[in-house]
């Protein structure tokens, strides 16, 4: 049962997604989880993966993501009564990640190459064959705001609408950025439109 | 729309008509579709590894939490009440004079008619105040005017946890029943509770009560402990745990600097793996304990759980130690009494050659010894001596144990106790014990137990 009302990504089975509710609409699961343990229980399990997730393509640092998607989780269950419905859920949720996010690495001080791991930082994009290497590469060049804006769109499926939404640009400025990343992309890997 | 436009739009996610209907005929915009769909696919195909550990908010936040939004709920609706009532009295005036005598002396408002009377005693610190009023708030809404007629908070005295959001803490107060009222987790009279305060929510406060989690059967007990070890709930640990079991327990969670409903590593699934009958009051489980490591892979924990039945019919748990097979190895070592007088009978239930407890490493560096023996030897066994003695494994220490037997006897036992600091985790070391029971001769049996001990292997 996906819980959020607009532009779940397709599942992978790991996450809440896909947007199939059945009969049960997503202001009633809401309103059920605000007044009911088990139903915050479970609206909390299902947001779980998402959250995680994007705290983990954020953060890239396990630890360091458990700990945003805590902290994440904590202020759904908190704040859920005061979820107005202006926007998904899902972006309000996403919104939340990226905020919650940006106050940890203020509070840390930390900058992004310090959590990187060895593997990553020396390896070259010619020498990063692995497939998954390569994209972790492709999200480590990329300057942060743009890292961000490829994770929402395109890992979580977002709109550039909901994308400059949750990132507070514009959506001209958004849209720019998208195509300024598709370029990025080719000059890295493509060949006649395909991905290496 | 030209080709520049579509592909603008491709990326930044739209498809509508226009779009499929120039995707039809441009193999050019064709291509970059399916680069979008490709840069999608590897973007959502990078692994993400699994938390290692919950990352929801614990029952107890959830619950207050429910608490404070069912709370928000009647407030609001006590207000539209209170909207309407002034709405109507407006409506009456100048037209329903005959009505003001009775507007003007209302019966008891909803509020009174809805709400228990419940009162903290004056005169206490600002902290002590600060938890009550806050239980207070809970209280007025939880409770069920119907069977309680008052509360009066009198005390609330603050576990030494850890400082964090929570505090935690026992609360004294007294109870008048409503006439007629059957007991529930309520009684008539002075009684004690167990209270959280979240002071990072505004003071959303929740009170527990043992007999909330009073077995009625040893499986019930046991499934207490599963639950309170798949929720990571300290509380439900607690209310279902013997006097004795609750007093180590806070020990226990402020020695490692939890708090109560602090996460951990997640346990999924539970099972159990035997069932010993201890007379007719008691009885020890044999359990695993399943969760995943950082690594993914599924790590069992297995732990030896007693649970007893108190004099009020109720079954609690009295005692569990961790332990865990195949990590320490007493080759060659046959189960039962050996042949000769004066040698030890190895107490190996269930296949299980070594005992193994954690224990915080300062726990360790003060009174490791006692801390080890009480968690897991039971209040039947006395310890006499302990010296330190050298064995291949490394340095151990040797208990010297008495334990007195249902038959008014005595047992002499042997602990072979070996420290070892926890991989990766500075704050615990893992206690591994051999233990023998002593069947002849005390001095016989101690040098057999020691020679025994030097096949003793570790595996970390």
């Amino acid at each position: 049962m996906c819980v959020t009302n607009g532009g779940c990504p397709a599942s992978n089975g790991t996450e809440a997604g896909g947007e199939e509710r059945g009969s049960v609409s997503l202001e009633s699961i809401i309103q059920q989880a605000l007044v009911d343990e088990t139903a915050m229980s479970k609206l909390l399990d299902e947001l779980e993966p998402m959250v995680f997730r994007m705290a983990f393509h954020l953060s890239r640092h396990q630890q360091d993501a458990e700990d945003i998607a805590q902290e994440v989780l904590y202020k759904i269950c908190t704040r859920l009564s005061s979820y107005r419905g202006d926007s998904s859920l899902n972006t309000w949720v996403y919104a939340m990640v990226m905020n919650t996010y940006r106050d940890f690495l203020r509070k840390k001080k930390i900058r992004q190459t310090e959590e990187l791991p060895e593997t990553l930082r020396t390896q070259s994009f010619e020498e990063a064959t692995n497939d998954r290497l390569f994209w972790q590469k492709v999200l480590q060049e990329l300057p942060e705001v743009d890292r961000h804006i490829l994770v929402l769109r395109f890992q979580n499926d977002l709109s550039v609408r909901e994308v400059a939404s949750i990132m507070n640009l514009s959506e001209a400025n958004v849209k720019t950025r998208v195509f300024r990343i598709k370029d990025r992309l080719r000059s890295l890997f493509f060949k006649g439109g395909e991905v290496l | 729309m030209n080709c520049q436009d579509i592909q603008a739009a491709l990326w930044g996610g739209e498809e509508h008509d226009l779009i499929r209907a120039h995707l039809r005929d441009c193999l050019a915009c064709q291509n970059e579709r399916e680069a979008v769909r490709q840069v999608t696919e590897k973007l959502r195909a990078l692994d993400t590894p699994a938390p290692t550990r919950s990352l929801k908010p614990s029952p107890d936040v959830i619950r207050m939490t429910i608490r404070r939004n069912r709370r928000l709920r009647w407030m609001k609706k006590m207000s539209y009440v209170a909207a309407a009532v002034i709405v109507i009295a407006g409506v009456g005036v100048g037209t329903m004079m005959q009505g003001k005598k009775q507007a003007a002396s209302p019966g008891p408002s909803v509020q009174q008619q809805g709400t228990v009377d419940v009162q903290v005693v004056e005169g206490l610190s600002e902290e002590k105040k600060m938890a009550l009023t806050a239980l207070q708030r809970d209280l007025q809404v939880q409770t069920d005017a119907r069977a309680i007629k008052k509360v009066v908070l009198q005390d609330f005295v603050k576990d030494s946890l850890a400082p964090g959001s929570q505090v935690s803490g026992t609360v004294t107060l007294s109870v008048e029943l409503q006439p007629g009222a059957a007991p529930g987790n309520f009684t008539n009279g002075q009684q004690t509770g167990y209270a959280i305060v979240d002071l990072a929510s505004s003071g959303n406060a929740v009170l527990f009560f043992d007999r909330e989690y009073a077995a009625k059967t040893p499986e019930a007990a046991l499934n207490y402990f599963f639950m309170a070890q798949k929720m990571r709930n300290g509380h439900i640990e607690y209310a279902a745990s013997t006097l004795a079991r609750q007093t180590q327990w806070k020990s226990e969670y402020e020695t490692v600097h939890w708090r109560i409903g602090d996460s951990n590593p997640l346990v999924y699934d539970t099972e159990i793996l035997g069932t010993t009958p201890n007379g007719a009051d008691a009885q020890d489980y044999d359990v695993a304990l399943l969760r995943k490591t950082p690594e993914g892979v599924t790590d069992r924990q297995h732990f030896n759980v007693s649970v007893q039945k108190g004099t009020d019919g109720v079954w609690r748990i009295s005692k569990y130690a961790f332990y865990r097979t195949r990590q320490s190895t007493v080759a060659d070592v046959p189960d039962g009494p050996r042949l000769n007088d004066g040698v030890v009978k190895w107490v190996t239930t269930s296949g299980i050659p070594a005992v193994k407890v954690r224990l915080a490493s300062d726990v360790v560096q003060n009174g490791a010894v006692n801390a080890m023996f009480s968690q897991y030897a039971g209040s039947d066994a006395k310890l006499l001596k302990s010296e330190n003695v050298h064995e291949p494994i490394g340095d151990c220490t040797l208990i010297t144990a008495e334990r007195a037997l249902p038959n008014g006897d005595t047992q002499k036992e042997y602990w072979l106790t070996l420290f070892v600091p926890e991989s990766g985790n500075n704050k615990r070391v893992d206690a591994y014990s051999l233990v023998g029971q002593v069947t002849g001769s005390e001095e016989e049996a101690k040098n057999d137990f020691l020679e025994v001990a030097k096949t003793w292997q570790f595996q970390p």
